[in-house]
């Protein structure tokens, strides 16, 4: 008599293995192995009970209305954002895989294991890019158009050395990031001048949490629409509600990111970079600051850096980063 | 006009041309029984929504690149799967039951959770909990073919997979089903009085059992 193997022995009984050879070896053991024998017979009773259990279980109630709602208010914004499904950002990427992509016929142990893009921090495929403005709840362009990443994008101006543009809003906009990057230890390029930090980012405090294999990490989650854009036909009221500022120990940033961004530029030297967004939110449950960016050869990354971003000895505090494109 | 319409695949094919309505009438077909899966395989309705809005939106991005391969409900489920499996892993609370035959699962654990207080006498409410300790493509399997009526051809359609494997999910689905239910003792499970003794040996779960007593 040989042990009874309860997945082998569910998979025949369920056809899984008609037309193979393990399938033929299952059946002569029930045939002929008494312990096979009886299993299958449990097994068979065992069945119909569940049956008559998932039974009870009944329909599904229907889409609440407030589900209905919301839904249809993400689908106008996105549509706004989004025409035809085609967004600003380039080309989208393969739907998120679920794992199910094991050789056909292969019978799945129960393993629920992720896909290999998804196995752990760091390592959620460089080569993904996602869609851009993917949105966790409707309704927060609105929210956003009156709130932070306005004001912030008017406040910061340009992070340039010479301060040529001259707009420079406030205490946000460094003087001379060169001499933040000295004084962050930073290590300068090849021709001794770190490049600067250009343009300025759009600013949100979603307070999202971010996960390695979030697909908000391929673009911000939330993105200011055009100005012009912005008057007309806003979503109604939002399921959740974007702060005018984070909460400590992000304010700092907030207040003044400066620093926090030289020092994730010295983490691409030589590349200049150009910050678009950031969003102060969370990752992994802890507060962090997402920085998307381009470098200066076309790359696009998604960096997330820590509350300590910009202090002296800390470099950019990062937390991950991922390349994008 | 008083003709039926455009099909399914007609409205997205408007969408990608630019079509403002046509995705949301498309989505708005087929959403009720896109909840009900979302709303079956994770369980929490909050769950289900966040769920449902990513494939929504997911949707209406990948549209472009629908090649006509499969129907476009199929298509719309597939999608709708991949988010609530995005949400499962990434929770990945729950410790899973032993493999009946005593082998481990995934995460080496062998833990043997009650499948409902002794006092609930709701045995839909037990089977849902049930339900949610399957390992995720066990739940999803049985989720569609069992619970939504759905074929093993169109489950496999829609994971992408063999129709052997889907027999499979469901077949090994259910064999966890009925040990946690206490409808299958293949003795290697931890001694669990909740499991077992509600539901009595072997016996069938139903009105007539002594889990429907006294509270």
């Amino acid at each position: 008599m040989s042990a009874v193997d309860w997945d082998l022995l569910a998979d025949h009984l369920g056809g899984a293995l008609a037309g193979t050879p393990e399938g033929d070896r299952v059946a002569r053991l029930v045939a002929t192995d008494p312990a096979w024998a009886e299993a299958a017979a449990q097994l068979t009773a065992a069945w119909d009970a569940v049956a008559a259990d998932l039974r009870t279980v009944g329909p599904a109630p229907p889409l609440p209305e407030q589900v209905g709602t919301r839904l249809d208010a993400a689908l106008r914004a996105e549509t706004a954002a989004a025409p035809g499904g085609r967004a600003a950002a380039p080309a989208g990427p393969p739907l998120p895989r679920s794992g199910d992509d094991r050789p056909p016929g292969h019978p799945d142990a129960g393993s629920g294991r992720p896909g290999p893009s998804r196995s752990g921090p760091g390592q959620s495929g460089p080569g993904r890019p996602r869609p851009a403005r993917r949105r966790r709840r409707a309704g927060w362009i609105g929210a956003l158009a009156g709130l932070a990443g306005v004001a912030a994008f008017v406040a910061l101006g340009p992070v340039e050395p010479s301060g040529t543009d001259g707009s420079q809003g406030g205490a946000a906009a460094p003087a001379r990031p060169e001499a933040q990057l000295s004084d962050a230890g930073a290590v300068p390029d090849a021709a001794g001048a770190p490049a600067p930090v250009r343009a300025l980012p759009v600013m949100t405090a979603s307070d999202l949490d971010y996960q390695p294999d979030s697909h908000w990490l391929g673009a911000p989650a939330l993105v200011a629409p055009p100005l012009a854009q912005r008057s007309e036909g806003s979503p109604p009221e939002q399921a959740f509600s974007v702060a005018d500022r984070p909460d400590p120990p992000l304010d700092r940033l907030w207040d003044d990111p400066a620093a926090c961004l030289a020092a994730v530029q010295v983490s691409h030297v030589p590349q200049p970079i150009t910050v678009t967004q950031m969003d102060f939110a969370r990752f992994e449950g802890e507060p962090a600051v997402i920085v998307w960016l381009t470098t200066g050869d076309g790359g696009g990354w998604v960096q997330v850096v820590g509350p300590d971003c910009g202090k002296p000895g800390a470099g950019a505090d990062e937390r991950y980063r991922q390349a994008l494109d | 006009m008083t003709g039926p319409g455009p099909d399914d695949a007609g409205l997205l094919r408007a969408h990608v041309a630019g079509d403002p309505q046509a995705f949301g009438d498309l989505f708005r077909r087929h959403r009720d029984r896109l909840w009900a899966v979302a709303l079956r395989t994770l369980g929490d309705p909050e769950e289900a929504a966040d769920a449902l809005q990513d494939a929504m939106l997911n949707a209406h991005r990948a549209a472009g690149r629908f090649r006509g391969d499969a129907a476009v409900t199929t298509w719309l489920h597939r999608i709708v799967v991949n988010a609530c499996l995005d949400r499962i892993r990434r929770r990945q609370a729950h410790p899973t039951v032993p493999l009946p035959d005593g082998n481990r699962s995934e995460d080496g654990r062998s833990g043997h959770e009650p499948v409902a207080p002794a006092a609930d006498p709701d045995t839909a409410l037990v089977v849902r909990h049930a339900l949610a300790q399957l390992p995720p493509e066990q739940r999803i399997a049985i989720v569609l073919v069992d619970l939504q009526g759905y074929s093993v051809a169109e489950a496999a359609a829609i994971f992408e997979v063999a129709e052997g494997t889907v027999k499979s999910r469901c077949a090994r689905g259910r064999a966890r089903l009925a040990v946690l239910l206490g409808h299958l003792h293949t003795g290697d499970e931890a001694p669990e009085p909740t499991a077992r003794g509600n539901r009595g040996s072997g016996g069938i779960v139903s009105s007539g059992s002594e889990a429907g007593g006294g509270q």
